[in-house]
């Protein structure tokens, strides 16, 4: 798996991310296996999505949910991976596709740590209505950190990776309303 | 002072405001004692700030900067809190005044917390360039939160609220090109 040096290089290309700072791509690997490995983070981090959805559902039955959300998640990041995968190409950037993934996996856990707060107010009882705009912010802030990273993976002009991040807005809400939509009349039939 | 409680009360109003809960505004207490007392934090908090200005712009003399640095802090302060007293005063909202300084003071933490990965990371030797996107998404976060403040406190629809940041940011950015001017002026005639 993932060795220690790695993991803390690849913490420190985290917290510079976080930090907008470029240098924190470059300590990401660019082989196909770290990308694959890198699967594991979003893997470990989903049952803590899973919690925020069904707490935010709660009006629904947990299995439904959990199974739209899941499918919903599978894919989101098939249709973007793909996006970025036919526009990197385009830009004839593919080269930098395994890093592209590596990052935007490893960035899971910036987004862990943003929804944090979220979490541990559901865990203590607060309705989930109280956190809505901050649950608007997290993603408009996750909208800007794609597009910083995609710039600076595929070292592309920032209107270009602001493009690719909107791309990927548009595929996440598509799939969001389309299992809003299959939620409901799913609920409705049973 | 303030009590233990409270601080602790404060504190946890500043904690919901950061995750946008309208019921942190709620926390504070709207007497002109409070806002008075308030006072205290960016008393405590203005000199990180000025030692980190200084940091930055080491090309010019630091008993030139630190007094035009503190001068603008105070100056963009006043004048925002008089802009916004004028307009809640027109829209009959005078009566939130002090609640809303008590929490631009209290908010500061906030503030200064985003700015914390800056503070260390120039002080233990890295470039501010490195740091520039990350010191405009804190600006720019800082405005989101102030629109989000005025419009609670004040209790006005939210384009008003984030009309009030918007001057604010007028007032702040005019302030600091003013600084600039004025530094670049002492450092030519010394």
């Amino acid at each position: 798996m993932i060795s220690k040096g790695e993991l803390t290089q690849n913490l420190r290309g985290c917290l510079e991310i976080f930090l907008f700072m470029p240098k924190g791509i470059e300590r990401f690997d660019i082989t196909r296996a770290k990308a694959i490995q890198s699967f594991f983070i979003p893997l470990a981090l989903l049952p803590f999505i899973l919690m925020i959805v069904v707490n935010m559902n709660d009006e629904f039955s947990p299995t439904l949910i959990i199974s739209l959300n899941l499918l919903r998640i599978f894919l989101s990041i098939i249709l973007f991976l793909t996006a970025v995968y036919f526009l990197a190409k385009q830009f004839d950037r593919q080269d930098h596709f395994y890093k592209f993934i590596q990052v935007s996996n490893w960035l899971n856990i910036n987004a862990l740590l943003l929804a944090m707060p979220i979490l541990i107010g559901m865990a203590s009882g607060v309705p989930s209505d109280d956190f809505e705009v901050y649950a608007v912010f997290c993603e408009i802030v996750g909208y800007v950190y794609s597009a910083f990273v995609i710039t600076h993976c595929f070292r592309l002009p920032w209107e270009m990776g602001g493009f690719i991040a909107i791309v990927g807005l548009a595929i996440n809400e598509n799939l969001f309303d389309l299992s809003n939509y299959a939620r409901d009349m799913l609920a409705v039939s049973v | 002072m303030f009590t233990k409680s409270e601080i602790k009360e404060n504190l946890l109003g500043c904690f919901e405001i950061a995750i946008f809960m309208r019921r942190g505004v709620g926390r504070f207490r709207d007497t002109k004692v409070t806002a008075v007392k308030s006072l205290v934090i960016p008393l405590v908090l203005t000199p990180i700030v000025v030692i980190l200005m200084v940091m930055v712009s080491q090309d010019f003399a630091t008993e030139v900067l630190i007094p035009l640095h503190v001068g603008r802090i105070i100056l963009t302060m006043m004048i925002t809190w008089a802009i916004v007293y004028l307009l809640s005063k027109h829209f009959n909202r005078d009566q939130y005044f002090w609640r809303f300084v008590t929490i631009s003071c209290w908010v500061d933490i906030i503030g200064f917390l985003l700015l914390l990965p800056i503070v260390i990371g120039v002080m233990t030797g890295y470039e501010f360039s490195v740091f520039e996107s990350y010191a405009l998404f804190s600006g720019i976060v800082g405005y989101v939160y102030a629109a989000f403040i005025a419009t609670h406190v004040l209790k006005l629809p939210w384009e008003l609220g984030g009309f009030v940041a918007i001057v604010s940011m007028g007032v702040s950015e005019n302030m600091i090109d003013f600084t600039v001017y004025l530094r670049d002026s002492f450092a030519y005639s010394v």
